[in-house]
């Protein structure tokens, strides 16, 4: 039913500024474009505070008050609209899921599971009679017991209460699921077992997924293409393989150079790199001109002002 | 709130002028506010028909009301004030003994705290009230002994962190006397904490004062406070309604702005003690 | 730490407040002052007092004395009202619907109209509405409530005439006192149920609620409302313990025959039997209106259920 020629999700030139205290603008994100394929998996690596997040709650409509967002979303070629709260409503949850990054507090610390979950499915419009069996149904999807449904959040650990989330996610069954680091708050045994979780669950419910993390291993693990970001930029964008082995633009050469240490950002090596998106060189940084765009399909691309230097490697 | 808006000016500028009449009224008014003349007795204000030799009026007694004003000020705000710092001291000595020394003083004043958060505070005043005669030194007991203990909770906790941090430790190594180590380590670090209560307590004072004046457990004649006045004028509120709505009304004014300056101190120093004061409980609330 | 040994330690903690207050009644009433000489006139003769003060006890040990007042007090029994000439217990009793009506009418005025109002200024922070919130609960807690009282009194009593100045003769002498009180408590559960909002709407529970397709409306009744409910409960039942002693100052004000007044008037008489009796009587409704949300907010919130049982 899906059609493979258009995105599931496509983001176009998606802005996000917020007021600082000053009262200037600062633009957290600066016209990134990303498509969602059909039952792909799209990873989208950066730093924290590169925009990685900003760009989820922008697609959903869901920014702080202050923040303001331009660009287009299409969902399977529909174009979204923030203000339409109905139309929002319904492809928050039922066509794009999202999974955070603390499970625990994610979930309303004095109710129940089980009417958290059936929340979810009557969201979902799941007849009122098929709600429990359907949530039980869910969590055993997730290899969680039924007897979690009478339990409170502050009563599971954290991974598990990852995988109410997730089963809340299966409940909706939507097309696309964002997942913004789903294990960084877990333990890492725990972080193996949703990632395998999750990556099984999409393949059975046909899901197209945006896998968010800082941890270029996560993604590389999963992803069939990588969009590496990098103070509000996408800098670079193309297959899992191109990315990991062939990495053109420095910032994502330092961070597959880094990938298996803990702080992967090294500014030393970028600093004689001459791009404008680099620390230490915040006049050229502080513009608002996007880099030149080299390509936009489904390949490798490189945005940056010294695309020579993107070519040369 | 957090900037200083027209309100926060207007505020200060009605607590000052209350706390210069208050301190100067007298002397630059001069004249016995306890001046009995009968023939006098009930003049309305200038605006209500009454003459400017007594533009406020006077009460029953030929009174004059304007003096009584000025001087009950000095009593109201006098009270207020020492009742808040000897509250602040009470509280900020106890609570920074028991945190510091630990073990059972902690214990016991930890019991006494919860036990008087039990308590409501007029009911402490009324037992207080039983045993002492009413007067200005059993007011400034009674508020001090309902406001030392938020001191004491505050205190006690900053000086709990304290006694485990470091240059604590150091000192009482270096030998130094438990009260300089208080007075030099701990007490500046509560001390923004205290400051903040007391400019907020202040108004509560002013308010607690008069309520137990009006209800003939303060001041005794011939002194007399904003509250005993409010007291006095109440059973003229229909024959000459200005000698109980004046001084309602400046009480009323004098609080209102005594709070908003109190809340814009806290929001300035301290936003974090503002739950303190707002609910009792808000910890249970959080989730945090 | 189970559930069974929470509630034990919460009657025990209200226990041990219990008998602290009694201690401190009979402290100050036995031994600060002087009860013998209270109930003398003051030219009464040496003779006299040896003899009232034999004849009431106060020449036994004073630890005698004190668990001969504990015993009493437990049992009720404050002894007889100078005054009323009455058990001092039977007429603080028979004055305490009034003060109870009152103060129920007041929290429930709050309830109703506070919880909404401060709802919707924390979630639109900053509107008018907002600032409205702010104003009323700065301006209706910082202001005295007996001032309050004087000049709703002046307004509607005398100005206007539509209500009787004092007394509780009809239904419409207790709408003034009600309002007074529940204007406070309306200002305190404004400014509670507002920062409930905000703090609730902060949380990523909220975010995630959000992002499964939630309506607004749905996020502040299931998730905000729901999470601030038990607080706002826990508020509303302390507030009324506290307008039971607020209740003293408003009925003075208005000159209704309730607990409040009882007890002010006791006080001024040197009615010390009364007193404590009226002391006692509000300090346990305080107790035990602590204890009975304490041990309710345990068994209802599992948060602090699962807190308690690992931290004590």
């Amino acid at each position: 039913m899906t059609r493979q020629d258009i995105p599931l999700l496509e983001m176009r030139k998606m802005s996000v500024s917020f007021p600082t205290q000053s009262g200037e603008r600062i633009e957290v994100l600066s016209e990134v474009s990303l498509n969602i394929w059909p039952s792909e998996v799209l990873g989208v690596v950066g730093e924290s505070g590169s925009g990685k997040s900003m760009l989820t709650f922008a697609s959903l409509g869901l920014l702080p008050k202050t923040g303001r967002a331009s660009g287009e979303v299409r969902l399977r070629g529909e174009a979204l609209h923030a203000q339409h709260k109905r139309r929002m409503s319904q492809v928050r949850g039922r066509e794009i899921g999202l999974i955070v990054q603390e499970p625990t507090p994610s979930l309303n610390p004095v109710r129940r599971i089980g009417s958290q979950l059936a929340e979810s499915a009557r969201h979902a419009r799941i007849p009122a009679d098929q709600i429990k069996s359907a949530s039980i149904r869910a969590l055993d999807e997730v290899n969680l017991p039924a007897e979690v449904l009478g339990r409170y959040p502050g009563e599971l650990s954290g991974g598990m209460n990852q995988r109410v989330a997730i089963a809340m996610v299966l409940l909706q069954n939507p097309g696309v699921l964002i997942a913004d680091e789903p294990t960084t708050a877990l333990d890492v045994t725990t972080q193996y077992e949703v990632m395998q979780l999750l990556e099984g669950l999409r393949v059975q419910h046909e899901m197209g997924m945006m896998l968010i993390s800082h941890d270029l291993g996560v993604i590389k693990a999963m992803a069939d293409r990588i969009a590496v970001m990098y103070r509000g930029h996408l800098v670079e964008l193309g297959t899992t393989e191109d990315i990991v082995s062939r990495p053109r633009h420095p910032y994502t050469q330092t961070l597959v150079a880094s990938a298996p240490r803990l702080h992967p950002i090294e500014a030393a090596p970028l600093q004689d790199s001459g791009c404008p998106l680099l620390p230490g060189d915040p006049q050229l940084s502080d513009d608002h001109d996007h880099p030149p765009t080299l390509e936009r399909d489904r390949r490798h691309v490189v945005w940056c002002w010294d695309a020579h230097h993107g070519h040369a490697r | 709130m957090k900037k200083f808006s027209w309100t926060s000016g207007l505020s200060l500028f009605v607590l000052a002028l209350a706390v210069l009449i208050a301190l100067f009224g007298p002397l630059v008014f001069p004249g016995d506010p306890n001046l009995v003349d009968l023939a006098k007795a009930l003049r309305p204000p200038v605006w209500a028909g009454g003459t400017w030799e007594h533009w406020l009026g006077t009460d029953q007694l030929g009174r004059d009301s304007f003096l009584r004003l000025i001087h009950g000020a000095r009593v109201s705000l006098g009270i207020a004030a020492v009742a808040t710092l000897l509250g602040a001291v009470i509280g900020t000595l106890i609570g920074m003994l028991a945190g510091y020394l630990g073990g059972w003083a902690d214990a016991l004043l930890s019991r006494l705290i919860d036990i008087q958060l039990a308590l409501p505070v007029i009911v402490l005043a009324l037992a207080v009230a039983t045993v002492l005669p009413p007067s200005v030194i059993s007011i400034v007991v009674i508020i001090a002994v309902s406001t030392w203990v938020s001191y004491a909770r505050v205190t006690r906790a900053e000086a709990l962190v304290l006694q485990n941090s470091e240059f604590v430790a150091l000192s009482t190594v270096a030998g130094l006397r438990l009260p300089k180590i208080l007075g030099r380590h701990i007490l500046p670090n509560v001390m923004p904490s205290v400051l903040v209560m007391m400019s907020m307590d202040f108004g509560k004072a002013i308010v607690f004062e008069a309520s137990l004046s009006f209800l003939g457990l303060g001041v005794q004649p011939p002194l007399s406070s904003w509250g005993s006045l409010i007291a006095d004028g109440r059973e003229f509120i229909i024959a000459m309604p200005s000698l109980v709505l004046i001084p309602s009304i400046i009480v009323a004014v004098v609080a209102l702005s005594a709070n908003i300056l109190g809340d814009w101190v806290r929001d300035r120093i301290d936003p974090s003690l503002g739950a303190v004061s707002a609910a009792p409980r808000a910890e249970l609330g959080g989730t945090r | 730490m189970g559930v069974s040994s929470y509630v034990l330690n919460r009657i025990l903690q209200a226990v041990i407040t219990l008998f602290a207050i009694l201690t401190i009644i009979f402290f100050l009433t036995t031994v600060l002052g002087d009860p013998v000489a209270q109930l003398l006139p003051p030219d009464a003769t040496a003779e006299a007092y040896a003899q009232l003060r034999t004849q009431l006890g106060y020449d036994r040990p004073l630890f005698v004395r004190y668990a001969d007042f504990i015993w009493s007090a437990l049992r009720g029994d404050f002894g007889e009202s100078v005054f009323f000439r009455r058990p001092a217990m039977a007429v603080v009793l028979e004055r305490l619907p009034l003060t109870g009506m009152l103060a129920a009418i007041a929290v429930a005025a709050a309830a109703v109209v506070g919880i909404p109002f401060g709802l919707l200024a924390g979630y639109f922070p900053g509107s008018t509405a907002d600032r409205g919130a702010i104003f009323v609960s700065t301006v209706g807690l910082a202001f005295p409530n007996f001032v309050l009282g004087i000049l709703l009194i002046y307004l509607f009593g005398v100005n206007l005439k539509w209500l009787p100045v004092a007394g509780v003769n009809t239904w419409q002498g207790i709408i003034l006192p009600a309002v007074c009180l529940a204007i406070w408590a309306l200002a305190a559960q404004v400014r509670f149920a507002r920062a409930g909002a905000i703090e609730s709407l902060s949380q990523p529970y909220v975010l995630l609620a959000r992002s499964k397709g939630l309506t607004e409306g749905q996020i502040m009744r299931d998730h905000v409302l729901r999470a601030s409910l038990l607080p706002i409960i826990t508020f509303g039942s302390l507030q009324f313990g506290m307008l039971l002693s607020g209740a003293v100052v408003i009925e003075s004000v208005f000159a209704l025959p309730g607990v409040g007044k009882l007890a002010l008037d006791s006080v001024l008489n040197r009615d010390s039997a009364v007193v404590q009796a009226v002391v006692l009587v509000i300090a346990c409704s305080f107790i035990v209106i602590n204890l009975v949300t304490d041990l309710a907010y345990g068994l209802v919130d599992p948060r602090v259920r699962l807190a308690k049982g690992a931290s004590r």
